[in-house]
C-alpha cells in the first residue's frame, strides 16, 4: 500500500514536473529575446562634404528620437546607445564607415539617404545579418535581394509616377519641360518621369539637366521656354532648386512648376523672394512646416532649437524609423532575425504623419504629400498614395 | 641584388598584419590604402619624376575600374578583363597624352582636369552601360585561374603582392636610363633635350605607365569592393591623390606608399574626434607640408642617414 502511495505520489510529481517544464518551454518560446544594455544602434550618414546638408537631417531625426526614447525610459527598460559614423561624400568612405559600424556589432543599422552609399554598403550589412533601415531614394535600392534591407522614406520611382500624373490629370498641363540635377537623385527621377509621361501620352518639350556644382541654369531654362513649355518639372537639391527658381524669376519665365520636396524645403524658401517661391508645387515625403497639429509644431520647434536647421522630410522619416524600431524591439526582443521578420510584416504602423506598411521589396513608405507654396509658406494640398499600397 | 634590412622589415610587417588582426574593417581599410598607394606610385611617374601636373589620375583609376566591371559582367574571364582594362587605360592615356603633353605647367593641369570631367560625364550619363550615378553592383570578383579569393585577408595578400610588384617596377625604372631621362625632363626640359633626351617621349611614357598603374588599381578595386560609382573617382579624389603624393614626398617611392597609407588611414584613425576629425586631418596635412617640404620621405631619409645608411 505504501509502495502504491509512493508510486502515485511520484507519478504526480513527474506529471507536475513535466507540466512545469512544458510551461517553462512555452514561456521561453514566447518570450522576446533578451536585449543587451544598452541596446547598440549604428548610423552611417554624410556629416561632411557636399552631401552634409542632407546627411545631417538623418542624424538629427535619429539622434532626437533616440534621446527622447532614452529620456522616457528607453526600450523595454534598456537605453539605446547610438554610434554614428560619417560617410563623407564618397562610396568608398561610406563602405569604410559601415565596416566600422559593423565591427561594433549593433543590433540594427540605419543607413543614409544617399543611394550610392547604400548600394556600396548593402553587401557588407547583408553578410553581417543585421537589419538595415535606410532612407535612400533610388528606387533600385530595395531591389538588391537583401532580406535585411528596409526603406522608410518614399523613393524616386513613386515620385516619378505621381508627379506627372498630378501635373497632367489634376493641373491639366500637357507640355512640360524637365530640368533635373545630374546626379543619382535627379537623373534617375528624370528617366522615370519621362516614362510616366509617355504612359500618359505626353511628350516633354525639352529634357535638360545640370551638374550638381553648376550655378547658371539659364541656358536650360531658356531652352524650355523657347520650346513652348506650359509647365516645368524640377528635380534637385534645395541649394540648386533655389538657384533655378531664382533664375526663372530673373528671366521672367512664369511656368507652373512642380517637383520634389526640395521646392518646399525651408532651406530653399529662405533663399527665395515671395514672388519666386509662390505657386510652385512639390510632391514628396511629408514635411512638418505646414502642419498646425500642436504636437508637430512643438516637435519642429524642438528640432530647430537643438540643431538650428529646420526639420525636413528626411528628419521625419528617420525619426519615425527609430520609433518603429522601438515598437518592434519591444514586441520581438533583440533577435536580429526576429526584428527583420517583424519589419517585413509591418502593417499600418502609425508614424508622425503617415502609416508604414512593408511591401515585398522592403519599402515601408507609400504615402506622399502634395504641397504648394503660398508665397514663402508651403501649404499641404493633400496626401497621395502610390499604387503599391 | 641586396635586400635592404628596412625593406625586409617592412615586408615582414606587412605580411604579418593579418596574423595580428582579423578585423575586417582594418583589413579593408588597408586594402583601400594599398590601392591608393598603387595609384599614387603611378602619379609619381608623371608628377614626381617628369614634373607634369596631372589631375587625370582618378579618371584613369575609374576607367580601369569600369572597364573591368563591364568586361567581367559581360562574361569575359577575370584575367582577360584585367588585361582589356589595362589596354583601355593605356590607349586612353596615349590618345590624351599625344596632343596634350606638348603643353606645359598649368595648361597640362587644366587639360587633365577636362579629361577627368569628360570621363565623369560619360560615366554619369551613359546610364544603360555604366549604371549612371547609381553605379554598378554585383561585379564578379577576382578569379585567378579558378581561385576566387574570399574575405578581406585573401584580397589583402593579392593587393600586397601587386603593390610589391608596382614598387619593384618603379624602382627598376627609376634607376634605369629611362628613369634618369624622366628626372632630367623634370629638372630642365631644354637641358634634357640638349643632352639627347626625347622629352615628349619621356613625358608620354611616364603618363602612360602612370595611367596603367591607376588602371591596375581600378581593376582590383572593382573586383574586390564589387561596387563602383562615379563619386569614388571624382575630381575630389584626384586632388586627394595629389595630396598623398605631396605629403608622401614627390619623386620618392617609399614616400608615395607612406603618403597613401597615411592619408587613407589618418581620417579613419581620427574618427573618435567626431565631426572635428576632418579639421585635425586638414591641420595635420598642412603641418606636414609646412614642416616637411620633402614630405614623409624626408623623415625616412633622415632616419636612414642616422642609422648609417646614407642614400
Amino acid at each position: 500500500m505504501l509502495v502504491s502511495a509512493l508510486a502515485k505520489r511520484t507519478s504526480i510529481q513527474v506529471i507536475a514536473l513535466g507540466g512545469a517544464l512544458a510551461l517553462w518551454n512555452t514561456a521561453l518560446e514566447a518570450a522576446p529575446a533578451s536585449c543587451p544594455s544598452p541596446i547598440p544602434l549604428g548610423l552611417t550618414t554624410a556629416l561632411t562634404g557636399n552631401l552634409a546638408l542632407l546627411g545631417t537631417q538623418a542624424r538629427n531625426g535619429v539622434e532626437f528620437a533616440v534621446d527622447e526614447i532614452n529620456k522616457n525610459g528607453g526600450v523595454a527598460g534598456k537605453q539605446l546607445a547610438l554610434t554614428t559614423e560619417d560617410t563623407g561624400a564618397s562610396s568608398t568612405d561610406a563602405l569604410n564607415a559601415m565596416n566600422r559600424i559593423i565591427d561594433g556589432k549593433p543590433l540594427v543599422i540605419i543607413g543614409s539617404m544617399i543611394s550610392p552609399h547604400v548600394f556600396a554598403q548593402t553587401e557588407s550589412v547583408t553578410k553581417s545579418e543585421t537589419p538595415f533601415l535606410v532612407g535612400a531614394t533610388n528606387a533600385k535600392v530595395t531591389a538588391q535581394n537583401s532580406r535585411w534591407l528596409f526603406r522608410t522614406h518614399v523613393h524616386d520611382g513613386q515620385l516619378a509616377e505621381l508627379i506627372p500624373t498630378y501635373l497632367v490629370k489634376s493641373l491639366g498641363k500637357t507640355k512640360p519641360g524637365i530640368i533635373a540635377v545630374a546626379d543619382d537623385y535627379g537623373l534617375g527621377a528624370s528617366k522615370g518621369i519621362q516614362e510616366a509621361l509617355a504612359k500618359l501620352n505626353v511628350t516633354p518639350v525639352a529634357v535638360t539637366s545640370y551638374a550638381p556644382s553648376d550655378k547658371d541654369m539659364s541656358a536650360q531654362l531658356l531652352e524650355i521656354k523657347d520650346k513652348g513649355a506650359d509647365s516645368l518639372i524640377l528635380f534637385g537639391r534645395p541649394a540648386d532648386i533655389a538657384l533655378v527658381m531664382k533664375q526663372m524669376g530673373d528671366l521672367g519665365i512664369k511656368l507652373t512648376t512642380i517637383g520634389n520636396s526640395s521646392i518646399v524645403a525651408q532651406t530653399t524658401l529662405n533663399n527665395l523672394s515671395t514672388a519666386e517661391a509662390d505657386g510652385a508645387y512639390a510632391i514628396g515625403g511629408m514635411i512638418p512646416q505646414p502642419s498646425t497639429d500642436p504636437k508637430i509644431v512643438d516637435w519642429s520647434k524642438q528640432i530647430l532649437a537643438r540643431y538650428k536647421v529646420p526639420a525636413d522630410n528626411f528628419t521625419v522619416a528617420y525619426y519615425d524609423t527609430v520609433y518603429l524600431l522601438k515598437d518592434v524591439i519591444e514586441k520581438v526582443g533583440c533577435d536580429k532575425a526576429a526584428i527583420r521578420d517583424s519589419l517585413a510584416a509591418t502593417k499600418g504602423w502609425k508614424g508622425l504623419f503617415i502609416e508604414y506598411t512593408a511591401d515585398n521589396a522592403g519599402d515601408l513608405a507609400h504615402t506622399l504629400g502634395i504641397y504648394r507654396n503660398k508665397g514663402k509658406t508651403p501649404e499641404f494640398v493633400g496626401p497621395i498614395k502610390d499604387t503599391a499600397d | 641584388m641586396r635586400i635592404s634590412p628596412y625593406l625586409a622589415l617592412v615586408a615582414a610587417g606587412a605580411l604579418s598584419i593579418p596574423l595580428l588582426t582579423h578585423d575586417n574593417y582594418v583589413i579593408q581599410l588597408l586594402n583601400i590604402a594599398i590601392l591608393n598607394a598603387i595609384v599614387v606610385l603611378g602619379l609619381n611617374y608623371t608628377t614626381g619624376w617628369t614634373g607634369q601636373i596631372n589631375f587625370g589620375q582618378a579618371a584613369f583609376y575609374g576607367l580601369g575600374a569600369y572597364s573591368t566591371a563591364l568586361a567581367t559582367k559581360f562574361g569575359l574571364p577575370w584575367i582577360a578583363a584585367s588585361f582589356s582594362a589595362i589596354l583601355v587605360v593605356a590607349l586612353a592615356s596615349l590618345v590624351l597624352g599625344l596632343p596634350t603633353l606638348r603643353l606645359r605647367t598649368h595648361y597640362l593641369a587644366m587639360t587633365t582636369i577636362g579629361f577627368a570631367e569628360i570621363v565623369r560625364l560619360i560615366i554619369v550619363h551613359w546610364e544603360p552601360v555604366t549604371g549612371g550615378t547609381s553605379g554598378l553592383r554585383d561585379i564578379p570578383g577576382i578569379d585567378l585561374l579558378g581561385w576566387h579569393p574570399q574575405g578581406q585577408i585573401q584580397h589583402y595578400y593579392i593587393m600586397i603582392a601587386v603593390l610589391a610588384l608596382a614598387v619593384v617596377v618603379a624602382a627598376r625604372i627609376r634607376h634605369s636610363t629611362v628613369g634618369r631621362a624622366m628626372i632630367a625632363t623634370k629638372d630642365s626640359e631644354i637641358a634634357a633635350e640638349q643632352s639627347g633626351v626625347d622629352t615628349l617621349r619621356m613625358k608620354l611614357l611616364a603618363f602612360m605607365i602612370g595611367a596603367i598603374y591607376a588602371g591596375i588599381a581600378g581593376c582590383l578595386y572593382a573586383s574586390s569592393i564589387r561596387f563602383i560609382s562615379p563619386d569614388s573617382f571624382s575630381g575630389t579624389q584626384a586632388v586627394f591623390l595629389m595630396t598623398m603624393l605631396i605629403v608622401g614626398g614627390m619623386g620618392s617611392i617609399p614616400g608615395c606608399v607612406a603618403g597613401a597609407l597615411a592619408l587613407t588611414i589618418l581620417p579613419e584613425a581620427l574618427r573618435f574626434l567626431g565631426q572635428w576629425y576632418l579639421v585635425l586631418y586638414g591641420l595635420g596635412v598642412i603641418g606636414i607640408i609646412a614642416l616637411l617640404p620633402g614630405g614623409l620621405a624626408s623623415v625616412i631619409s633622415v632616419r636612414k642617414l642616422r642609422w648609417g645608411h646614407p642614400q
